[in-house]
């Protein structure tokens, strides 16, 4: 049986994500300190808000040594923030250090355009290629969005999957066995549900 | 803390229901209004709507009376008979049939009319008791929409444009002011008051039903409506509504009530025909902290039967009590074919009850008893005035 | 394409659910649960829950309650009503919220939106503003549309902007509850003033308004009457606004709900 640590650093919707890992059925603990955090099999970061108060929370209970750890071996799901504290850096609403798991900064969408900052709202993401996270969710289909930065990775090869919002962005990244999703899939319906249920199961 | 009525013992949290700053429920002062209306008037009124509506030929009947077999429906149809109305009588079979309410079927059709038993399928039916009773918390909400759809659906096949319904429900349990006054049925209406309480017959394909599952739930178009010329009209508006008198009046022409006491309840003559009542009763205690017992005996109250505070004493010991079974039908055999078991039901319960309302630990769980039952935070006002007794009230006029 | 999204809103004041006409809410329509599953099942956009008595009793948000209500929510949602401390957005985040709307205390604190907004992200804080037309201008009111703010609501807006909100919930007490249509020149005003999102509420009665709306600059369209006492339902209004050439967010074929 997979077990599934869903890391606590006091900045993520934790109960929305327990409801929906209940829902697909996952074994999952949350966990709000780092050292039981390799007795686990998979492991999620969840996160709303900003990057500097997340960076500063994940450095106060020594959770990045831990992940950065973790994710040389197994897989690691990293939603919203959690996505964008993989990178080395961000700057919302200052300059902080990331997890430095994946390369690039976490910098600010662009108000160049039609759309209005934050994105908030349901957007299509644009599978580029196959992988078992995308397993039964079609092309295009729509995720719930609610940030106002983004990851801009240094290498585009770790892009899984994007988004437009006045300009393209990674919405889906993917390092050997990191994952990273801008969207909150445990609020994006049967799609999301899907997504997690595939990381729980099949990556 | 829940504000409770002066004069009756209804609570503010009932929907609808609008308590003034004398401390007296619209269902009081509707009830008060009553003797200011001129029945007479109201009742020339109602021929003239029978006039109006009466089958131009021999090959269609005069009306549709929605009935169930209880006491009001029988009254409603010996009412319309005597009138020289020849109805279609049209019964949306209940979820859950008792014995007695078989029996009171058959004794309406004895009176001498023309009656449609639709069955709606058991098998989709059951599973749509189970569906509400967990989504809404409303076991009953399918028999709803079935009460208000298969008369129209009848109406509109058989061309007949007068649909009689019985009392305007928003008349003696309150309800805004024109709403109350309103003695047409239409959709809006039912959308707004008929008690969906949000949920549509067109969210059901999300759980699964098909289209050709909801034939039976599914109101006829504004078309077929409008070219039929569909019309309901409330019984209720045109004459002073008794539920009691409807039941002397009932039993005098072969209505029977319940041999036994009816669970949660301080009659034994009404809701005896189905035995989902009692959890229906029960999650309406939950949701809004009264029910069953409190509805008829704040009617006693404002026709003089009972006094207050012997109504209250009969609302403490009998109202929201957990439904163990009804009818003397246990609760395990009444779930069963809704697939459920006792602790699910009781997690569903849970998950209704409203905790403003009840008396919770420092946990936030709900206190039980060891039978199950809730206790409310406050079963009176704190400060209740000493109401005279003496209230005179219009006399009951019994045609 | 991002997706127009239609938001149904829940007014809940102690007990149960209210509907209001132009902000008078006394009559209660039953309780919050089933709404807020029927809602689910129905897979909306987002839904907004507004505790419309919490400033005026002065009480904290009612997280016994909340828990349960995002107990049984799958959908984005965003909750409103007494909001006041960083803590209190802490906790609320924590029981399943993903937004959360305040109203009546930014106007005491200015200063709140912008502490609220630089820990959570612009993303996650609303700023709600009801106004009336008086002499041919908008005014904010609070708590509950009862106590007059004295400052023009397109001021107001830019600077809840300037401050970091992320969205702008504006809604016209006149028009709320009425099922006559959104206050259409309110909302050119404020969406013109802003380049948050501003979603649109108060008034909406038929299909029509929503479009209305949005061409009017609304990025989204909020609404509480209209869904909870008509037939018409969010599902029906997207089909409505994608005839219209509106990207909305359509149904799966596979969203069953389980239950």
């Amino acid at each position: 049986m997979t077990k599934i640590a869903v890391i606590d650093y006091g900045m993520g919707n934790l109960f929305s994500l327990g409801k929906a890992l209940e829902y697909v059925g996952a074994t999952f603990q949350c966990l709000t300190g780092a050292e039981q955090l390799q007795d686990y099999d998979k492991a999620i970061i969840p996160g709303v808000g900003a990057f500097f108060d997340g960076a500063a929370n994940l450095n106060k209970k020594s959770w990045m040594p831990e992940i950065v750890e973790f994710s040389k071996t197994k897989p690691l799901l990293g939603i919203c923030l959690g996505m964008q504290l993989l990178a080395d850096c961000g700057w919302e609403p200052a300059h902080a250090l990331g997890l430095g798991i994946v390369s690039g900064e976490v910098v600010k969408l662009s108000q160049e355009g039609s759309y209005r900052l934050p994105h908030i709202g349901w957007n299509e993401v644009k599978q580029e290629g196959d992988n078992p996270l995308f397993n039964g969710i079609k092309q295009d289909e729509d995720f719930y969005f609610l940030h106002s930065y983004y990851f801009k990775l240094k290498n585009t090869a770790f892009q899984l999957a994007n988004t437009n919002f006045n300009h393209v962005f990674p919405s889906v990244i993917k390092k050997d066995f990191i994952y990273g999703v801008q969207f909150h899939p445990e609020k994006s319906g049967y799609a999301g549900l899907q997504l997690l249920k595939n990381f729980c199961f099949e990556c | 803390m829940i504000i409770y009525c002066r004069r009756c013992v209804l609570p503010h949290t009932k929907p609808d229901l609008y308590i003034d700053e004398a401390g007296i429920c619209s269902a009081c002062r509707y009830f008060e209004n009553r003797k200011e209306v001129d029945w007479e008037k109201r009742e020339s009124e109602l021929r003239e709507v029978f006039d109006r509506y009466r089958a131009k030929d021999n090959k269609h009947w005069d009306c549709v009376i929605p009935v169930s077999g209880g006491k009001d429906s029988t009254f409603q149809v010996l009412k319309v008979l005597q009138y020289g109305m020849r109805p279609l009588c049209v019964t949306a079979t209940t979820c859950d049939l008792s014995e007695i309410g078989r029996k009171n079927i058959e004794n309406l059709k004895n009176a001498g009319v023309d009656y449609i038993e639709f069955t709606a399928n058991p098998t989709i039916r059951k599973k749509l008791n189970r569906l509400a009773l967990i989504e809404v918390g409303d076991i009953s909400w399918p028999e709803h929409v079935s009460i208000f759809t298969v008369p129209i659906i009848m109406a509109v096949k058989f061309e007949i444009p007068l649909i009689i319904w019985g009392e305007n429900s928003q008349n003696e349990y309150g309800g805004p002011g024109a709403a109350a006054k309103n003695n047409y049925l239409t959709r809006r209406w039912l959308e707004e008051f008929g008690g969906l309480l949000g949920l549509r017959v067109a969210d059901l394909v999300n759980y699964g039903f098909s289209e050709k599952d909801l034939i039976p739930y599914t109101y006829p178009s504004d078309e077929e409506l409008k070219r039929v010329g569909v019309t309901g009209v409330f019984l209720g508006y045109y004459l002073p509504w008794h539920g009691f008198r409807n039941a002397l009046v009932a039993q005098a022409h072969g209505f029977r009530p319940h041999s036994d006491r009816v669970e949660g309840s301080i009659v034994n003559y009404e809701n005896i025909d189905n035995y989902q009542v009692g959890i229906h009763d029960y999650f309406k205690f939950l949701k809004f902290g009264f029910s069953r017992a409190s509805d008829i005996g704040s009617m006693y109250i404002r026709r003089n039967i009972m006094t207050r505070s012997e109504v209250l004493k009969l609302v403490k010991e009998r109202d929201g009590k957990f439904p163990w079974h009804y009818l003397n039908k246990p609760l395990d055999e009444i779930l069963k074919p809704l697939d459920m078991s006792v602790a699910e039901f009781i997690r569903v319960c849970d998950d209704f009850s409203n905790k403003k309302l009840f008396k919770i630990d420092k946990n936030g769980n709900l206190l039980k008893d060891k039978f199950g039952n809730l206790e409310k935070i406050n079963d009176d006002n704190i400060s209740q005035v000493a109401f005279s007794e003496n209230i005179v009230t219009d006399e009951i006029k019994l045609n | 394409m991002l997706k127009t999204r239609v938001i149904p809103t829940l007014l809940w004041k102690d007990v149960g659910l209210v509907k209001g006409v132009s902000f008078n809410s006394w009559r209660r329509v039953g309780p919050v649960l089933p709404a807020i599953k029927v809602y689910n099942s129905r897979c909306v956009d987002e839904l907004i829950v507004m505790d419309i008595s919490a400033t005026i009793d002065n009480r904290t948000p009612d997280y016994v309650s909340i828990s349960s209500f995002c107990s049984h929510c799958f959908v984005p949602l965003t909750l409103g009503g007494g909001i006041k401390t960083i803590e209190q957005i802490k906790n609320l985040l924590r029981c399943g919220a993903d937004k959360v709307c305040v109203n009546s205390y930014a106007y005491e604190n200015p200063e709140f939106i912008k502490e609220s907004a630089s820990y959570f992200g612009s993303q996650c804080i609303v700023v709600a503003i009801d106004v009336r037309k008086e002499n041919g201008s908008y005014q904010c009111y609070s708590h509950a549309g009862k106590k007059k703010q004295n400052i023009e609501a397109r001021k107001w807006a830019k600077l809840m902007e300037d401050k970091g909100a992320g969205e702008i919930l504006l809604t016209s007490i006149e028009h709320d509850g009425t099922l006559k249509g959104y206050d259409l020149d309110v909302i050119k005003e404020i969406a013109g003033a802003v380049n948050i999102p501003v979603i649109a509420s108060g008034g909406a009665g038929v299909y029509e308004d929503f479009y209305a709306a949005l061409q009017a600059g609304a990025c989204a369209v909020a609404a509480a009457s209209l869904f909870h006492f008509t037939e018409q339902t969010p599902e029906l209004a997207k089909d409505y606004l994608h005839k219209k050439g509106i990207p909305v967010r359509r149904r799966h074929e596979n969203s069953l709900v389980s239950c």
